[in-house]
C-alpha cells in the first residue's frame, strides 16, 4: 500500500483497544448529552438526541462491538459522523487525539481480532507500540443494521 | 435541442418555468373542454384556446417545434369550433384530449430530457382532418394506438416528479415581510436592553422591560410560524382539477353514466399534502365508479336515477381538512366482507362477531382484502384501498367509510392542515415522555384498577356501556412497569375504532413540530416520529394506528406490518 499518502485519522477507545476513523467523516465530537430511547430499535441504538434542533440517532459502539456493558464518565463522547448524507453518532469511552499516519503502516485486517467481526475493521495501523484499528464505518452503521431493523419489520 | 445538458442556466430556468406553466395550462384546457363538451358554453371554449395558444407562441419561442405544431393544429380545431364550423361532438373532444395529452407527454419528455422528439405525425394529421371539415372520417382512426409514446405517457404519469416550486399570493409574503419587520424590531429591543444590563446591571425595571420583549417576540415568533405555514398553503383546487377526466375516462371504460359534482376546491392544503394526495384521490374516485356505482340498467331496476352521482367536497373542520367522497351506488356488503376476512385468515371469527357493521366496513383498508368479484386495471385486485390508507396515515391523516347498502357509500379522508406543526398531548409512561397526536385522543379516563376487566386475557375496560380495548405501551415497547403517578387512561380514535392506552401521568396539550428519525432508523412500530421540547429533550410521537395494528396482530397471525 506504499503510495506516500498520509490518513488522518480521530483516534478513540472502547475497553483496551484504540480505534481510528477518518477525520473528514467527523462532524463533531461532543460530551455526553440526554439521550431518548427508543423502544423496539435494535439494542445497539442507545436512542436519539437533540443535535441542535436535529434528531440524531446514536449507537452504542461498546454494544455493537460485543464489549462489555460499562456505565458512562465523563470521559465518555458522541462522535458525530456524516455517512451518505445521514447524520449519525457513536459512544465511545474516550477521544483520544488527531493522528497522521502514512498509509504505508496500515496492513488488511487479520482474521478475528480480539472477538470483534473483522468485518468491521477497515486495517490495521501499526505504531511504535500501538496497534491502532481502522473502523469501516459504514459496516459499523449498515450492513447488519438494514438487516435488524427489517428483521424487527417482519418477527 | 440536443440535451438539458447543453443549456444555458438562464435558458434552463425559462425552460422550466415554461413547464410548469404549460402543465397548469393543460390541466385547465382538459377541463374545461370537458365542461365544454356539457354546456356547451361559449366562454370555456374561449378560455381553451386561450391557454393553447399561449402553449403555441412560448413553444415556438423556446423552439420546440414538435409541440408548437401540435399546439397549432389543435388550436385551428378549436377555432373552427369556436366559429361553429364543427360540431363538438365526443369523437372530436376524443381527439382534442388526445392531443393536450400528448402535448403533456411531450413537456414531461422536455421536463426530463431537454428535449420535444416525440412521434407526433398520426396525431397531427387526425387534427387536421378534423379542421379539414372531414367530420365523418375520424371516428374509425380514434381507436390508432398512439405508437411507443402513448404508453410512455402513462408511465411518467406514475412517476411525477414532485414539484419543488410554489406560486405564492402576494398577499402573503406582505404578511410575512411585515412580521419579519417586527421581529427585526424585537432583536433590536432586546440587543438594547442587553447593553443597558451590561452597564447598569440588572434591575426590576429592566426584567419587567425583558419579559416584555420576550412575550411580544413570543407573539411575533407564533405568528411567523404561522404565516409561514399559509405560504406553504395550496388550494385543493389541483388535486380536484383532475378528476373530471378521469371520470370521464373511466365512465367510458366502465360502461357508466356518473354524474359529478366537486365543491369547496377552493380549502386550503399544505403543498407537500397536495401532492402526496394525488395516487389516494385516484384510487378512492377509480373504486367509487368501479365498484360503487351501478351500470345504468341496473340502476333503473333499483328505481334509481339512470346517472349516478359522485360527488366529491373538501372543507375545513378545525385545524383539519376533510374531504369526502360520496356516490350513491350499491354501497358496500358488509357479509361478502366478513367472508372474505374469514376466507383468508385476516381476523377471527370471534372478533368478527363483537364488530359493529361500521368496524367491518372499514376492514375492507385491511391489505388482502378486496371484495370485487372482477378484477380491473386498478381496482379489484385488492391493493387499492389499503394503500389509499397507509398513504393518508403516511401524511397523520386518517380514512374511514361509511355505507347504507344499496344507497351510498361516502368515503372520508381527514388531513392534517400541515405536515410539520402538529397538535398533541404529551403524557409520561415509564419514566419517559411521549406525544400522542391530539386528533386522534377522544377522551381521558382516570384508571382505576379495579375497572380494568379482561375479555380472552386481554384488558379491557368498559367505558358507557363500551368495550374498549386496554393498550398498554410498557409491554408493547418492552419495557419494565416503574412509572409514578395515579395513572390514567387516553381513549383513541383510530379507524372507527377506540383503544385506551395506560399513562402514568397527562402533562398536557403541546404543539410539536414534527421530526423525522431518519431513514437509519427505519420504520419504528408505534412511533410516528419524534420532536424537541422546550428544554431540548427528544421526546417520541406516538404513530396509534400503527400501535394498534401491531397490538392486535401480536393475537394473531402476523401477515403484514408496513
Amino acid at each position: 500500500m506504499d503510495n506516500g499518502r498520509i490518513l488522518q485519522l480521530v483516534t478513540f477507545k472502547v475497553g483496551n483497544e484504540e480505534f481510528g476513523v477518518d477525520i473528514l467523516k467527523v462532524q463533531e465530537i461532543n460530551k455526553m448529552m440526554s439521550i431518548t430511547r427508543i423502544p423496539n430499535a435494535p439494542d445497539y441504538v442507545e436512542g436519539v438526541i437533540n443535535l441542535r434542533g436535529k434528531i440524531v440517532p446514536v449507537v452504542d459502539l461498546r454494544k455493537r462491538l460485543n464489549f462489555p456493558k460499562r456505565d458512562y464518565d465523563k470521559n465518555t463522547r458522541i462522535i458525530v459522523v456524516e455517512l451518505d448524507g445521514m447524520i449519525l453518532g457513536f459512544i465511545v469511552d474516550s477521544v483520544c487525539e488527531v493522528l497522521r499516519i502514512p498509509e504505508s503502516i496500515v496492513e488488511p485486517p487479520p482474521s478475528m481480532i480480539s472477538g470483534i467481526d473483522s468485518d468491521y475493521i477497515e486495517g490495521i495501523g501499526r505504531l511504535d507500540n500501538r496497534l491502532l484499528i481502522l473502523l469501516e464505518l459504514k459496516k459499523v452503521f449498515m450492513e447488519h443494521e438494514k438487516n435488524k431493523i427489517r428483521e424487527i419489520g417482519e418477527s | 435541442m440536443e440535451g438539458a445538458a447543453f443549456l444555458s442556466d438562464e435558458l434552463r430556468e425559462i425552460i422550466a418555468e415554461f413547464v410548469l406553466e404549460s402543465k397548469e395550462l393543460l390541466d385547465r384546457a382538459t377541463n374545461d373542454v370537458l365542461a365544454f363538451e356539457k354546456t356547451k358554453e361559449e366562454e370555456l371554449i374561449n378560455n381553451v384556446f386561450r391557454s393553447i395558444h399561449t402553449i403555441k407562441g412560448t413553444s415556438s419561442f423556446l423552439n420546440f417545434n414538435n409541440l408548437s405544431k401540435l399546439a397549432h393544429v389543435s388550436e385551428e380545431v378549436l377555432g373552427r369550433i369556436r366559429k361553429k364550423e364543427i360540431r363538438p361532438e365526443k369523437q372530436v373532444i376524443d381527439v382534442l384530449i388526445e392531443s393536450f395529452d400528448t402535448m403533456r407527454a411531450i413537456i414531461d419528455r422536455i421536463e426530463k430530457k431537454g428535449t420535444d422528439l416525440v412521434e407526433i405525425d398520426g396525431l397531427v394529421k387526425k387534427l387536421e382532418k378534423i379542421s379539414g371539415g372531414e367530420n365523418g372520417d375520424i371516428q374509425k382512426e380514434t381507436s390508432d394506438p398512439l405508437p411507443e409514446e402513448k404508453k410512455e405517457t402513462t408511465e411518467m404519469k406514475s412517476s411525477e416528479i414532485e414539484e419543488q416550486t410554489i406560486r405564492i399570493d402576494v398577499k402573503k409574503l406582505d404578511e410575512l415581510m411585515n412580521l419579519v419587520g417586527e421581529l427585526v424590531l424585537g432583536k433590536n429591543r432586546l440587543i438594547a436592553l442587553n447593553q443597558n444590563a451590561r452597564v447598569n446591571g440588572l434591575s426590576e425595571k429592566l426584567i419587567d422591560s425583558l419579559s416584555e420583549v420576550t412575550s411580544y417576540i413570543e407573539f411575533i415568533t407564533n405568528e411567523l410560524q404561522l404565516s409561514v405555514m399559509r405560504a406553504r398553503l395550496v388550494p385543493v383546487r389541483k388535486v380536484f382539477n383532475k378528476i373530471p377526466r378521469m371520470v370521464r375516462d373511466l365512465c367510458g371504460e366502465f360502461k357508466k353514466e356518473v354524474e359529478l359534482r366537486i365543491s369547496g376546491e377552493e380549502t386550503e392544503l399544505d403543498k407537500s399534502l397536495i401532492e402526496a394526495l394525488h395516487d389516494p384521490m385516484v384510487h378512492i374516485v377509480r373504486n367509487a365508479i368501479d365498484h360503487g356505482i351501478e351500470s345504468p340498467e341496473e340502476r333503473i331496476k333499483k328505481g334509481k336515477n339512470r346517472k349516478g352521482l359522485l360527488s366529491v367536497t373538501a372543507y375545513n373542520e378545525g385545524n383539519h381538512i376533510i374531504i369526502e367522497v360520496f356516490d350513491d351506488g350499491r354501497g358496500i356488503d358488509t357479509k361478502a366482507i366478513r367472508e372474505k376476512a374469514k376466507e383468508k385468515g385476516l381476523i377471527s371469527d370471534e372478533e368478527l362477531s363483537s364488530m359493529s357493521e361500521k368496524e367491518i366496513m372499514n376492514l375492507i383498508f385491511l391489505p388482502g382484502l378486496s371484495t370485487a368479484k372482477t378484477v380491473t386495471k386498478i381496482s379489484g385486485r385488492g391493493v387499492g384501498m389499503d394503500v389509499v390508507k397507509t398513504k393518508i396515515e403516511r401524511l397523520n391523516g386518517q380514512v374511514y367509510i361509511d355505507s347504507e347498502p344499496n344507497q351510498w357509500t361516502k368515503l372520508v379522508l381527514k388531513l392534517p392542515l400541515t405536515l410539520a406543526i402538529m397538535k398533541s398531548l404529551v403524557i409520561e409512561k415509564d419514566k419517559e415522555l411521549y406525544a400522542i397526536p391530539l386528533n386522534t385522543v377522544s377522551e381521558l379516563v382516570k384508571l382505576k384498577e379495579e375497572d380494568i376487566k379482561f375479555v380472552d386475557k386481554k384488558e379491557v375496560i368498559v367505558l358507557r356501556e363500551k368495550i374498549i380495548p386496554v393498550l398498554d405501551l410498557s409491554s408493547v415497547f418492552g419495557r419494565d412497569r416503574n412509572g409514578k403517578g395515579c395513572g390514567y387512561l387516553v381513549v383513541c380514535n383510530v379507524e372507527e375504532r377506540q383503544v385506551a392506552i395506560k399513562v402514568d401521568q397527562v402533562i398536557g396539550q403541546e404543539e410539536v413540530v414534527i421530526k423525522p428519525l431518519g431513514e437509519f432508523l427505519g420504520n419504528i412500530v408505534g412511533i410516528g416520529g419524534a420532536t424537541i421540547r422546550g428544554d431540548g429533550r427528544v421526546i417520541l410521537i406516538l404513530d396509534i394506528s400503527s400501535l394498534v395494528r401491531a397490538y392486535s396482530l401480536s393475537h394473531q397471525k402476523r401477515t403484514h406490518i408496513s
